[in-house]
């Protein structure tokens, strides 16, 4: 629990200016106390005193899993895509969510993953903005990310073998930063091939080149 | 669908002042025009880095789309 102390002209504005302070919106997440109601000087005559207030913030009570369940289903019933949380695991730095949809699994993952990717970062924006927390949040459907993962894998490694046999180095796709991790990670191991990133930002993608023999 | 609706939830949910969000929509035979307009200090919050955020809700937006099979294009006004 977080409690400050702020003066403002009213309680009302002091109370304002702890909400932007503490970077949130929803005056239900704060207990406030007005220790001081402030009195304010007529027309410049007389003594003015600020008002003050004490805030307490709770953030340890926040339920961020059910905040971002809650922002899931309205997100998914406004972009009129059947679907719904199917399991939500909340850890002290993590909230991973598996969802489920009987017609829409693969409109909600898109191409090579590009819709859950925007829907994990989008999520994980309007959560961090609303409630202040800084819980990482992972989507999941279908065991996507797995399956990714291993897809992944195998094709690096296809590629490898090819790069090893005509002896010239190869460029992957655009992948994120995650992705490319993997790949070095598979590879690291193969002393046949050294692999490299090129490209800046959204561009940046994978060269696989066979190792330099000595 | 109703992608004003879709829009404005996305964005409200990111700006400092919700209230002034305005969003008008120009539906056309094959496409529908998104025109998003925000205050001037919360135009960085629907971009983002490099369009990131930008990006991010135009991928929603096409993911909602697919099934018309309408495209809808994502303007933002400043």
């Amino acid at each position: 629990m977080k409690v400050i102390e702020v003066e403002g002209r009213t309680p009302d504005d002091a109370t304002k200016r702890a909400m932007a302070e503490l970077g949130i919106r929803d005056t239900s997440k704060v207990t406030v106390e007005i220790i001081d109601p402030g009195k304010s000087g007529i027309f410049g005559f007389g003594v003015s005193r600020p008002a003050k207030v004490r805030i307490y913030y709770n953030e340890s009570t926040e339920n961020v899993g059910a905040k971002v369940k809650e922002l899931l289903l309205a997100l998914l019933s406004r972009m009129d895509i059947e679907g719904g949380v199917k399991d939500l695991k909340e850890s002290e730095s993590k909230v991973y969510v598996e969802l489920e949809s009987k017609t829409s699994s693969g409109l909600l993952i898109g191409k090579k993953g590009k819709t859950l990717e925007a829907l994990q970062f989008m999520i994980n924006l309007m959560i961090n903005n609303s409630t202040g927390s800084e819980k990482k949040i992972i989507l999941d459907i279908e065991s996507y990310r797995d399956k990714r993962e291993k897809a992944l894998k195998k094709m690096s490694r296809d590629i490898a073998f090819k790069v090893i046999k005509t002896g010239r180095p190869m460029i992957l796709e655009p992948m994120n930063p995650f992705e490319r991790r993997l790949i070095h990670l598979t590879l690291q191991n193969d002393k046949r091939v050294t692999t490299k990133s090129e490209g800046q930002g959204i561009y940046r993608k994978i060269k696989i080149s066979p190792a330099v023999r000595k | 669908m109703n992608y004003s609706e879709l829009v404005g939830y996305m964005v409200k949910s990111l700006v400092d002042h919700p209230e002034q969000v305005e969003i008008r929509e120009i539906e056309g035979e094959k496409s529908t025009i998104l025109e998003l307009k925000v205050t001037k200090e919360d135009i960085g919050k629907v971009i983002g880095k490099h369009g990131r955020i930008a990006r991010a809700v135009r991928t929603i937006i096409n993911a909602s789309a697919t099934k018309s099979g309408k495209r809808v294009v994502l303007e933002i006004l400043d």
